[in-house]
């Protein structure tokens, strides 16, 4: 397994030299062009790991690995917008995230064309996030939600986005409104970073002869997804909002084996047809805010959060409960089925301005299975953490 | 001199109460909007007017009095909330944050040149170009 643990005094300046290439040519595009509005966004993160032999967040695509020390670029991310009105009803957005987990190597979050059909309706055709979480949508924009990061028990899906069509309706009523979305596309993940590490820690750790840990046997994981159609229906009456979503298409997940001769099939390569359900109950009141959210991937996993924030001018104390169990669809070692976790989060959010806000959360995980969902030293199967972490998260 | 002017500024800033605010539009604009009408255009919940025409909304740049006290007292959200509803909604392709301009000349000019537009100003600058749709509620004394 390749780590990104690096130490504060030995920070990124390859990487940030990367970005900054990368700002520069969004500022120069934006100065050439007056229908161009750039915009952005960033997390800078850092966490270390109080007890247990490590933390891992697992979003997005395995980002979020904290063993110890101070560790800086496993959730960091900077992000641009380019908004693009190309005629009165077409605009053009592309949103580029680069990420401490990929050496800062900017990567299309989000590249597409939107059709303005009417005040309430459009079209959006290119890549685009997978709908399927209340917070989808906005997983990498932190000042947009109190929490430290999204409860990542309950975002577990290996894919967070899929190049496609989505139609959007909405309707607004005197007490409220009604967005309905439909979309269809497909997206293949070669490698599946996400599902890797997970196989990883469950199947390939590896100990000498004394039982200590050596390291992560390499292996690699595909997962293509197809005739993925979905659906999404979003009701907001004043404070409260009702939200379902629903996603069924095929998925092929493949499981290979790396040796010097190149990669090896050990199980897998079969289509099989997927589904997949989430709802989300949200109570924004007035100093309050609740929220709870569960899901269900057939065959494969079920999961859910729940959390309140109190909300009280610029402080926003925190607490979530979030918890996920697997049902093993595929499994490599028949005696480690047990994928069975919850996570405890404390947390606090100061908004230092507008458009900045510092967190801090403590977050105590108890793994409840078998199998183990990070390293495991003693290898007992348990691998419990408490972690903590700060961010600063801001727009522009 | 500058600095004195600061301080003058500083010390008027907080008597614009909500009471001197309005909200407008140009004066051949027909809308008829309630608070609560305006609050969904300026956060984003609604993009046209109640006959199906695009709203335009205009905000005055942050830091200012006159934004600070619509975003309290209209649109009954803080600072930090607005911020975040419309950073949701740009960053998910759903909606473009209202023109932000920096004072009461820059709204006059675009709600005059922008019909479709809906702003607000202080009321002694709410003349005979403008209609006033909306007052700002009356303060609720603790």
């Amino acid at each position: 397994m390749r780590s990104h643990q690096v130490t504060i005094y030995k920070l990124f300046p390859m990487q940030f030299c990367r970005f900054s290439l990368f700002v520069l040519l969004f500022a120069v595009a934006s100065a050439r062009a007056g229908d161009l509005q750039v915009s952005g966004f960033g997390s800078i993160v850092g966490g270390t790991v109080l007890s247990g032999d490590g933390y891992w967040a697992r979003l997005p695509e395995g980002a979020g690995q904290y063993q110890q020390g101070l560790e800086l670029m496993s959730e960091s991310r900077l992000a641009l917008q380019a908004n693009y009105a190309l005629a009165e009803q077409w605009d053009f957005v592309g949103q580029f995230v680069a990420r401490g987990h990929d050496q800062f190597e900017p990567k299309v979050a989000w590249l597409y064309g939107a059709l303005t059909l009417s005040s309430d309706r459009q079209l959006k055709v290119g890549r685009l996030r997978l709908p399927v979480y209340q917070y989808s949508d906005v997983m990498d924009v932190g000042v947009t939600y109190p929490w430290l990061r999204v409860p990542s028990d309950a975002y577990s899906l290996a894919v967070t986005e899929f190049d496609g069509v989505m139609l959007s309706q909405r309707w607004n009523w005197q007490a409220g409104s009604t967005k309905f979305t439909i979309y269809s596309g497909q997206r293949d993940t070669d490698p599946n970073r996400l599902i890797t590490a997970i196989e990883q820690y469950k199947n390939e750790q590896k100990f000498n002869i004394v039982g200590d840990f050596v390291g992560l046997g390499d292996i690699h994981t595909t997962k293509f997804y197809r005739d993925m159609r979905g659906l999404v229906l979003e009701n907001s009456i004043d404070w409260l909002t009702l939200r379902f979503s629903y996603l069924k298409g095929r998925e092929n997940f493949s499981y290979y084996d790396i040796s010097p001769n190149g990669y090896r099939l050990r199980f897998g390569d079969e289509w099989l047809p997927t589904r997949f359900l989430d709802g989300s109950v949200q109570l924004d009141l007035k100093n309050f805010f609740v929220v709870a959210e569960w899901n269900y991937y057939q065959k494969i996993y079920k999961s859910w959060f729940t959390s309140v924030a109190y909300k009280a001018e610029l402080w926003t104390p925190y607490v979530y409960l979030s918890g996920f169990k697997g049902t093993q669809r595929w499994a490599v070692d028949p005696l480690r089925l047990d994928d069975h976790y919850q996570s405890t989060g404390l947390g606090l959010r100061y908004d230092l301005a507008p458009r900045v806000a510092l967190k801090t959360e403590l977050t105590l995980f108890s793994d409840k299975g078998d199998a183990p969902v990070f390293i495991d030293r003693n290898r007992d199967g348990d691998t419990d953490a408490t972690a903590l972490a700060v961010s600063l998260d801001f727009s522009f | 001199m500058k600095t004195t002017i600061m301080c003058l500024v500083l010390l008027l800033l907080p008597m614009l109460s909500r009471a001197d605010l309005v909200v407008v539009v140009s004066r051949d604009n027909p809308q008829q909007l309630t608070l609560a009408d305006i609050r969904k255009i300026y956060l984003g919940q609604s993009s046209t007017f109640s006959d199906g025409a695009k709203a335009l909304p205009v905000m005055y740049a942050e830091g200012t009095a006159e934004r600070a006290a619509f975003v309290k007292h209209v649109l009954k959200v803080s600072e930090s909330q607005y911020i975040g509803i419309w950073a949701k909604l740009l960053f998910t392709g759903n909606g473009t944050p209202p023109v932000e301009l920096q004072d009461s000349v820059g709204v006059e000019a675009y709600i005059l040149q922008h019909p479709q537009t809906i702003g607000y100003l202080p009321r002694e600058l709410a003349d005979q170009r403008f209609r006033i749709i909306a007052e700002l509620p009356p303060a609720v004394e603790n």
